[in-house]
C-alpha cells in the first residue's frame, strides 16, 4: 500500500468503518510510515473536535406543543374515516375488549410484516457477496502462497493444534 | 389491510415524537435558520403521520430523519429557485473573529465559532453526512440508506470533512 491509498482509507479507518482486510493492510502501512500515521492522528483529533464543538440544536418547546396539538387534530380527522369496523366503534366509546383485540391484531400484523420482510436478508446477502469479492481482491489473510507440502504443513501447525497426516 | 386506527396516534406519539430533537437538529443544519427549520420539521411530521401505516417497526429515528431530510431538500430547492443566489453574508463569511493567543477559553470559543461557520459554509450534501455521522452517530451504512446514496459516496463525502474543517483552523 502506498501513501496515496493509505490517505484515502484513513478517514473510514478512523471512523472504524473500514473492512478487516484493508484495515490490517493500512495498519501495516501506518506502522512503517510516520507521515501517514501523523495524518491518522490528526484525523482522529479533528473528528473529536467536530463532535465536541459543532452546535447541536434543540427543538424549541413551542414547536413541540404545536406538533402535539396539530397531530391531535389530524388524528381526530383521520380517525373517523378509515375502516368500517372502527367507524361503528368510534361512534360510541371504544370498549376495553375491543381495544385489546385491536392491539393484539396490530401485534400480529407487525409480527407478520417483520417475518415477511426479506429486505434485511437481501442486505445480508449483498454484504456477504461483497465481503467475499473484497477478500478475493486483497491478499487473503488465510491464504498460503504455495502448494508445496513443506510450506503448507508448518503454516498449518502454527494455526491449528491437530496435526496433518 | 385492517389496521386499528385509534391506536395509531398514541403509537405515533410514543414511537416518532420522541425523535423531535434529532429531527430539528438535522433540519436546522440543513436549512440554516430557526424558522425554516421549524417549518420543515412541522411539515415532515405531518408527512410522517400520513405515511405512518407504512412504518414497519424499523429504526424510527432513521425513518423520521429520512422524511425530514427529503422535506428539507424540497424546501431548499424551491427556496433556491425563488432567489437564485444567496446574498453574501458578511457575518458568516468574515474571518474577523480570530482567536487571541493565550486565552484558552476564548480560544476554544472562537474555535467553536470557526468550526460552526466552516460547517455552515459546506455544500449541503457534505454537511448532512457530517451531521448524521458526528452528531447523530449513524453508521456509514445507515447514512447510505437514509440519504439514498451508495456507501462509497458516504465514505468520500466524509473523507472530505478533514480537508474542509482543517482549513478553518489553519487560517486562525
Amino acid at each position: 500500500m502506498n501513501c496515496k491509498e493509505a490517505e484515502n482509507l484513513v478517514p473510514a479507518y478512523a471512523d472504524r468503518e473500514l473492512d478487516l482486510v484493508p484495515s490490517l493492510e493500512l495498519e501495516k502501512h501506518l506502522d512503517s510510515c510516520p507521515a501517514c500515521s501523523q495524518i491518522y492522528k490528526e484525523t482522529i483529533s479533528l473528528n473529536a473536535n467536530i463532535k465536541e464543538l459543532a452546535d447541536i440544536y434543540q427543538a424549541p418547546a413551542s414547536l413541540t406543543a404545536r406538533l402535539k396539538s396539530q397531530l391531535g387534530s389530524q388524528a381526530k380527522e383521520s380517525g373517523a374515516v378509515p375502516i368500517p369496523v372502527m367507524t361503528i366503534e368510534s361512534q360510541s366509546r371504544v370498549s376495553y375488549p375491543w381495544a385489546l383485540a385491536a392491539s393484539f391484531a396490530a401485534m400480529m400484523l407487525l409480527a407478520f410484516l417483520l417475518g415477511r420482510n426479506n429486505s434485511s436478508q437481501e442486505l445480508m446477502t449483498n454484504e456477504v457477496v461483497s465481503a467475499h469479492a473484497r477478500s478475493l481482491m486483497a491478499n487473503h489473510l488465510t491464504d498460503v502462497a504455495s502448494t508445496d507440502q513443506h510450506t503448507v504443513k508448518p503454516w498449518f501447525s502454527d494455526k491449528v493444534i491437530s496435526r496433518l497426516p | 389491510m385492517e389496521c386499528p386506527r385509534e391506536n395509531d396516534s398514541q403509537r405515533f406519539e410514543r414511537i416518532v415524537l420522541p425523535h423531535l430533537n434529532p429531527a430539528y437538529n438535522l433540519a436546522r443544519w440543513l436549512m440554516h435558520q430557526d424558522q425554516d427549520a421549524e417549518d420543515a420539521v412541522q411539515e415532515a411530521y405531518l408527512r410522517a403521520w400520513k405515511f405512518f401505516d407504512r412504518f414497519q417497526g424499523e429504526d424510527a429515528r432513521a425513518w423520521l430523519l429520512k422524511i425530514v431530510r427529503n422535506t428539507c431538500y424540497t424546501r431548499l430547492k424551491t427556496k433556491q429557485t425563488r432567489h437564485e443566489s444567496a446574498p453574501f453574508d458578511e457575518e458568516i463569511h468574515s474571518d474577523t473573529n480570530q482567536p487571541k493567543a493565550g486565552d484558552p477559553i476564548l480560544e476554544n470559543r472562537s474555535r467553536k465559532a470557526l468550526l460552526n461557520q466552516a460547517l455552515e459554509k459546506l455544500p449541503v450534501d457534505l454537511r448532512e453526512v457530517i451531521v448524521l455521522h458526528e452528531l447523530e452517530g449513524f453508521s456509514y451504512k445507515e447514512i447510505a440508506e437514509l440519504c439514498d446514496i451508495p456507501i462509497g459516496t458516504v465514505m468520500s463525502r466524509l473523507a472530505a470533512r478533514a480537508v474542509n474543517c482543517k482549513n478553518c483552523w489553519a487560517i486562525a
